[in-house]
């Protein structure tokens, strides 16, 4: 039995030597294929990747060809519809290593040359790109660059497809790029008519005193407009409600209590030029009628409230925006270089929220209640222009990076260009995209916090890390993560859009700008397209000053030498004033002059006869001090012509005085009282004008209807309150919240003035258009 | 009793045979072997340089560290006039051959690559910027 089984074992060895043999030649054979695709996928890369150098190097050169040659270009410019092709010699100094041109269409009729097209649109015409360029080249000397300005491009594909080696990888690169530098057009708005009847509402020229101590401004209100380097702090002190279409502050504004600034109009505006501290809360209340905006309103027509700086909040809530519990969701758009809000209890902005600043690191703290909110339902107009509104509102988009420490409800898009960390103390729903470089999701201060994405929207970023496990984990287990490249693809308008950028809506300040010649200078306007913010240099235009000249065109710092008057006879000529044309304390006809020595008192009726022409009134004498009489009355009719107030020198009225024209003037009550204003129906047709460096000084309860035009004048107020008007009708029909002991008004009508030196109590401002 | 003899060895020529065997097969091993170190080395080499040179060649850059920690410059390997034709308007552009081999030696040195796979460096043209 062993021998016979012994006798099947002969050769086992052998074969099991062989078998195992056999079968590592098979794995080191599989090895070998492994190994060698390995080495071809290496080389292949190394050929792609040539290949697109060498196609990316055609296409520079073809592209400096069109900038030194102008039969070149001028062919580009004239492209047709259909792909022209260019060759491409690489020259003698060429290694063969880096491939050869071949045919972009793949046919073999173009090998050698590289494809040229003009991009059109869906309707067949060109597409033509603008592009903010911070230094172009001169032209005409390549080592000098001309100031920042947009630029308009036709926009040029060109292709090239390189082969290197016969068995190499082919790679095809084009290149979009921007031709047509004929149309190099820098973007500068012709100046406005010069007019100073586009006085609007109260205006300082100056680093004026704005230390309100509380009030009700019924006016546009426009601070600083002369500051070139905006260093100045403006403070006001006390609770103060605005009824504005525009709030300028050029410099910061540092509010010391409770500021209610009332939207009753969509074209609102509100713009300071630097930094916003607010020592007390700030109330936007966007009460006007969604409704009334314009068919077809793009981001233009939005009413918004734009700080250049920083937005310092540290309060116990904010509120910005229209009442969402209303059916009334106006939309509103909120800009700031960077946010800096912490509030104990909720943040609320009803509207969207642009952080402009490239380097600014924001951050919005807020309790659970806190709320971005969509101003509609749905988007009527869904056209895929950049510059109608690219969501339902609710949103926030920054430039920089975003902390985000609130909970609550961010019903829009988040988009940030830069990272974002979100460390939500609260529960967090984001309805739109949550799209950022970075993505951090920290637990907050109470622990990991839900991060909840609704609406079918997704999460876009490159990295996505954190403590908040739970909620990383939901997001990647969702199905909705995607790189930051993604949502580029699919969103030409980028993640900040490109039209809402500080550059695209307000324009560009200079470095430095020591005087308001050099800031006209070196401001560069925004493409008008684009445009949004309203900027310095075109307020100052609309107030007529002349950056050429240096000075504002129309107004009068001494007497005018001639001047039409109007004489006895209730004839007009034109007279040479010299200064002694009388002493008028009642009457009509001619000039009305008070000589700083007379101090008028009573109540001072002037009434010019005749119509057509200007009327003028001089008080004072230049380096003399006029001062009038408690309880003087100035009432002037202004409805047959307009009535000009030239005050020489320093001018004091006396206290509970007024200057009012004879439609106020006929509803005086009591002491110091107006029954009504009226913004839809009255009008004041009084021009005032100050000598340089003078001053018009209130006494105790004065008032005055008037437009001043005194920009080298200074308005000083008193610790005293104005007359009381019982009623004011603002021209949205409505009155206003007034503030302070009853109705307290100093001024009616426009002005401008070099500052408001002293401050009033309680300054209230109505506006009303010039004009008989 | 007797112990009988059963279990037979190998006869020589079974062992010749196997020998035979064992060293055909262990030559083919060694073969492939070598083969697939030669080409791992080849491929890692290969990645190594396209790796260490496409960021240079990709966006044109002639500065580079070398090991030593010293910036160093890449020179032209050639230079050379690209002729652009249009519309039979011909313009010429002055353009620099560069070679990023040195940026790949003088970082990594030539690890396992064979003569003509070290001469496949990536090489970038660089146009002229100055204008007419």
């Amino acid at each position: 039995m062993k021998t016979e089984k012994n006798r099947k074992l002969h050769g086992s060895v052998l074969l099991t030597v062989v078998a195992v043999m056999a079968l590592l030649i098979i794995f080191m054979t599989g090895t070998l294929v492994l190994a060698n695709a390995a080495n071809r996928r290496s080389h292949r890369s190394y050929t792609s990747s040539q290949a697109e150098y060498t196609a990316r190097a055609a296409i520079d050169a073809f592209y400096r060809s069109t900038e030194d040659n102008t039969a070149i270009r001028d062919a580009v410019l004239n492209l047709g519809s259909t792909a022209t092709y260019a060759n491409v010699d690489f020259g003698a100094g060429y290694n063969n290593s880096l491939g050869r041109l071949v045919d972009p269409d793949g046919s073999g009729t173009h090998d050698g040359q590289i494809r040229i097209e003009q991009l059109h649109d869906a309707a067949g015409d060109p597409i033509t790109q603008w592009k903010w360029n911070p230094s172009p080249e001169d032209p005409s000397d390549h080592t000098r660059t001309l100031p920042a300005r947009w630029e308009e491009f036709n926009v040029i594909r060109v292709t090239a497809t390189v082969q290197v080696g016969q068995r190499g990888a082919r790679k095809t690169v084009y290149q979009d790029y921007l031709a047509n530098p004929t149309t190099f057009t820098p973007v500068t708005p012709p100046p406005p008519p010069v007019s100073p009847t586009a006085l609007d509402g109260f205006q300082t020229i100056g680093d004026s005193a704005f230390n309100l101590t509380g009030g009700t401004l019924a006016t546009p209100v426009i601070l600083g407009l002369g500051n070139s380097d905006r260093t100045h702090e403006y403070t006001p002190q006390n609770s103060s409600e605005t009824y504005s279409s525009t709030f300028f502050v050029n410099g910061d504004l540092h509010t010391q209590a409770e500021l209610h600034m009332h939207i009753d109009d969509y074209t609102f505006q509100n713009v300071i030029t630097r930094d916003f501290y607010c020592d007390n809360q700030l109330w936007v209340h966007v009460d006007y009628d969604a409704s009334a905006l314009p068919a077809g309103w793009t981001q233009k027509d939005v009413p918004y409230f734009f700080v250049n700086g920083t937005f310092h909040y540290n309060e116990s809530q904010l509120m910005m925006g229209s009442d969402q519990s209303s059916s009334n969701k106006a939309p509103f758009n909120v800009f700031m270089g960077t946010a800096d809000i912490t509030c104990t209890g909720p943040v609320i902005i009803a509207g969207d929220l642009y952080l402009m600043d490239d380097d600014g690191d924001s951050v919005i703290v807020g309790a659970s209640n806190s709320r971005l909110y969509s101003w509609t339902d749905s988007m009527a107009d869904d056209s895929g222009s950049q510059f109608v509104p690219i969501n339902q509102g609710g949103g926030i988009y920054s430039k920089g990076s975003l902390t985000y420490k609130g909970g609550g409800e961010i019903q829009g898009d988040v988009r940030i260009e830069d990272d974002l960390t979100i460390e939500n103390k609260d529960p967090l729903t984001i309805s739109g995209n949550l799209v950022a470089r970075n993505i951090v999701l920290n637990a907050g201060e109470a622990g990991p916090k839900e991060v909840r994405i609704e609406g079918g929207s997704a999460v876009f970023c490159d990295s996505l890390t954190g403590t908040n496990t739970e909620a990383i984990q939901a997001i990647q287990a969702s199905g909705l993560l995607f790189s930051y490249d993604d949502f580029l693809a699919s969103h030409p308008e980028g993640v900040y859009p490109d039209t809402m950028t500080r550059e695209a809506i307000y324009g560009q300040d200079p470095a430095t700008s020591s005087d308001l010649e050099e800031l006209f200078a070196g401001f560069v306007e925004p493409n008008p397209d684009t445009k949004i913010i309203k900027n310095q240099t075109e307020l100052l235009r609309a107030v007529g000053y002349d950056p050429v000249v240096g000075d504002f065109d129309g107004y009068y710092t001494s007497t005018p030498t001639t001047v039409p008057v109007q004489n006895r006879d209730n004839t007009y000529n034109q007279a040479t004033f010299n200064g002694e044309a009388g002493r008028w304390t009642n009457g009509s006809g001619s000039v009305v002059y008070f000589p700083a020595d007379y101090s008028a008192s009573g109540t001072i009726e002037i009434t010019p006869s005749g119509a057509g022409t200007e009327f003028w009134i001089v008080i004072g004498e230049e380096g003399e001090t006029t001062t009038w009489n408690p309880e003087t009355r100035l009432i002037i009719d202004d409805s047959a012509c307009t009535v000009n107030i030239m005050i020489l020198g320093d001018f004091q009225l006396g206290d509970r005085s007024c200057i009012l024209n004879s439609t106020l003037g006929s509803r005086i009550s009591g002491q110091t009282n107006i029954d009504y204003v009226d913004q839809n129906t009255d009008k004041v047709n009084i021009m005032i004008y100050g000598g340089t460096g003078t001053e018009f000084r209130f006494g105790s309860q004065c008032v005055v209807s008037a437009n001043a035009y005194a920009p080298y004048m200074n308005l000083v107020g008193t610790i005293t309150d104005g007359w009381k008007v019982n009623d004011y009708i603002n021209k949205y029909g409505t009155s206003p919240n007034w503030l302070g002991s009853g109705h307290s008004v100093q001024w009616i009508g426009n002005s401008l003035f070099n500052g408001l030196v002293s401050p009033f109590n309680n300054f209230s401002f109505l506006k009303l258009d010039a004009g008989a | 009793m007797k112990k009988k003899r059963t279990l037979k060895g190998m006869t020589l020529i079974e062992i010749i045979i196997s020998m035979f065997i064992l060293t055909v097969m262990a030559g083919l091993l060694l073969g492939i072997g070598l083969n697939v170190d030669e080409t791992t080395k080849n491929t890692t080499g290969m990645k190594d340089k396209v790796s260490v040179e496409a960021p240079f060649a990709g966006d044109n850059r002639r500065e580079y560290i070398d090991s030593a920690g010293n910036v160093q410059n890449l020179s032209p390997e050639s230079n050379t006039v690209i002729s652009v034709t249009l519309d039979g308007h011909t313009q010429g552009i002055d353009a620099d051959v560069y070679n990023t081999a040195d940026i790949y030696d003088d970082s990594v040195g030539e690890r396992g690559l064979t003569d003509k796979q070290d001469d496949r460096d990536l090489r970038f043209i660089q146009v002229a910027t100055a204008g007419p």
